[in-house]
């Protein structure tokens, strides 16, 4: 469909996006069309900037005096806001605590947070499982479906998936979709449109537990689908999934990436 | 604290939030001391519930720590990203809760308020805001109130239905005029 001969019903679409009606099947559909169409993207961010402002006409409310406390001790503040010693002082206490040491729970903290940031903003509950439990994806198409070099959720079938994660870029666009198949130690990690690694880098992906360091599942070939071994590794130890940009070969540290995430999604059991 | 007294330009949030970005606490501090009563607010019209609000604030500013350098002034007003924020929080916990645990009482008021909007109130907002609380006066107080479910409650047009007894159809037709006039109302800017 051309959706440019309806300019009415593409301000309706983009205006009920924004106020969060559009849901399932037709948001995510709307949001393949906008990546590859300028003026119905601009149409949405146009109606996003004009809704957003509405979060601002609550009235203000007095918030209990524990809430402050509660954000000192999640983000471990509340040594840092104390008054600072005075110099004398200062040097017969104990040097601080390495920072190598607290790291990797930041990272991990970093990542999760972000997996519900980015998911609020553009990806909901729904469509997420109605893009993961890609099956019935063809009912959700449009009848006649446009051009697109991406290629169609409906069209790819991995038979005996366990597990399944849509990976998500900083805009909330599904950009990977990943199915673990945990009776056959196999993982296949299907590309959507855009997502490729900058010129001499490699993407690397990623198993995030829900503590601990994520373990790398592999480092991913410049296009295409890719068929990769678990290794032994099993999904339910792991909540979600990510992707890092590395040097080729992937990251000098075993522990984690080296290089920034750039896509994230949870990993789910196929129900 | 004189926090209270503050008039916050959104100017000097966007200061507050580029030392919050370089992990400076004490920045931190001053942002809550600015807007936590505002964004409270929004947590609590949301929710309707203080302690669902209160657990969303704290997230909230653990993720505006953590998410500040990810801010850009030439995409949002300082107070409309960290509403934002505070709104995807909340809706967040909302689909986390059972949906029979929640007792609105006040699903017939109006979320967004049907006065003329109190200057004093719009002193913290974004100048967007302060041009879209004028505009939603403009609109039926039906059309303001399904909009708002809308946005601020994530209801589906079946769901405002439900919630407000009237047809599906009449639903539709409030959210698309209103939004038709808010459009008009709001012209062109940007």
């Amino acid at each position: 469909m051309n959706l440019h001969r309806y300019p009415q019903l593409v301000d309706r679409l983009a205006a009920e996006h924004a106020l969060g009606l559009v849901r399932g099947g037709a948001k995510r559909r709307l949001e393949q069309y906008a990546e590859r169409d300028a003026e119905l993207r601009h149409a949405l961010d146009d109606w996003k900037r004009r809704v957003e402002p509405l979060a601002e006409l609550a009235p203000a409310r007095t918030p209990p005096a524990s809430a402050w406390a509660g954000i000192e001790r999640r983000l471990g503040l509340a040594e840092a806001s104390a008054p600072s010693p005075s110099p004398a002082a200062r040097e017969t206490q104990a040097p601080p605590r390495p920072a190598a040491a607290v790291r990797p729970a930041h990272w991990i903290e970093r990542l999760s947070e972000s997996l519900t940031f980015w998911r609020g903003w553009a990806i909901g509950a729904t469509v997420l499982a109605a893009i993961a439990i890609f099956v019935a994806a063809r009912a959700l198409l449009p009848s006649t479906p446009a051009t697109s070099n991406a290629p169609m959720i409906a069209e790819w079938r991995a038979p005996g998936s366990t597990h399944v994660a849509v990976l998500n870029n900083q805009d909330a666009h599904a950009v990977m979709l990943v199915a673990w198949d945990a009776t056959h130690d196999t993982i296949t990690v299907q590309r959507l449109a855009g997502a490729a690694p900058p010129q001499g880098r490699a993407l690397q992906l990623w198993a995030v537990p829900p503590q601990g360091h994520p373990v790398s599942l592999g480092v991913l070939p410049a296009s295409g689908e890719t068929k990769l071994s678990a290794h032994a590794q099993r999904p339910d130890s792991y909540t979600a999934l990510a992707i890092s940009v590395e040097p080729m070969g992937g990251s000098p540290n075993p522990d984690g990436p080296s290089g920034p995430i750039v896509y994230v999604g949870k990993l789910l059991p196929v129900s | 604290m004189t926090a209270t007294l503050r008039d916050p330009t959104q100017d000097m949030l966007a200061a507050l939030l580029e030392r919050v970005a370089r992990e400076d606490s004490g920045a931190l501090r001053e942002l809550y001391d600015a807007v936590a009563s505002k964004l409270f607010g929004l947590a609590l019209r949301i929710l309707n519930r203080h302690e669902w609000a209160e657990e969303v604030l704290q997230d909230s500013f653990v993720n505006i720590w953590r998410h500040a350098r990810d801010y850009r002034r030439d995409v949002s007003a300082p107070m409309t990203w960290m509403s934002t924020i505070v709104r995807n929080r909340a809706l967040d916990h909302l689909r986390r809760i059972d949906a029979e645990e929640t007792e609105w009482s006040d699903a017939l008021d109006d979320l967004v308020a049907s006065d003329a909007p109190n200057p004093e109130a719009l002193t913290q907002v974004s100048d967007a805001a302060r041009l879209l609380a004028g505009c939603m006066q403009q609109l039926e107080p039906a059309q303001r109130q399904a909009v708002a479910l809308a946005y601020l409650r994530d209801q589906s047009h079946s769901e405002i239905a439900a919630a407000l007894t009237v047809p599906l159809g009449t639903v539709k037709s409030w959210i698309r005029r209103g939004l038709a006039r808010l459009k008009l109302c709001l012209g062109g800017a940007r």
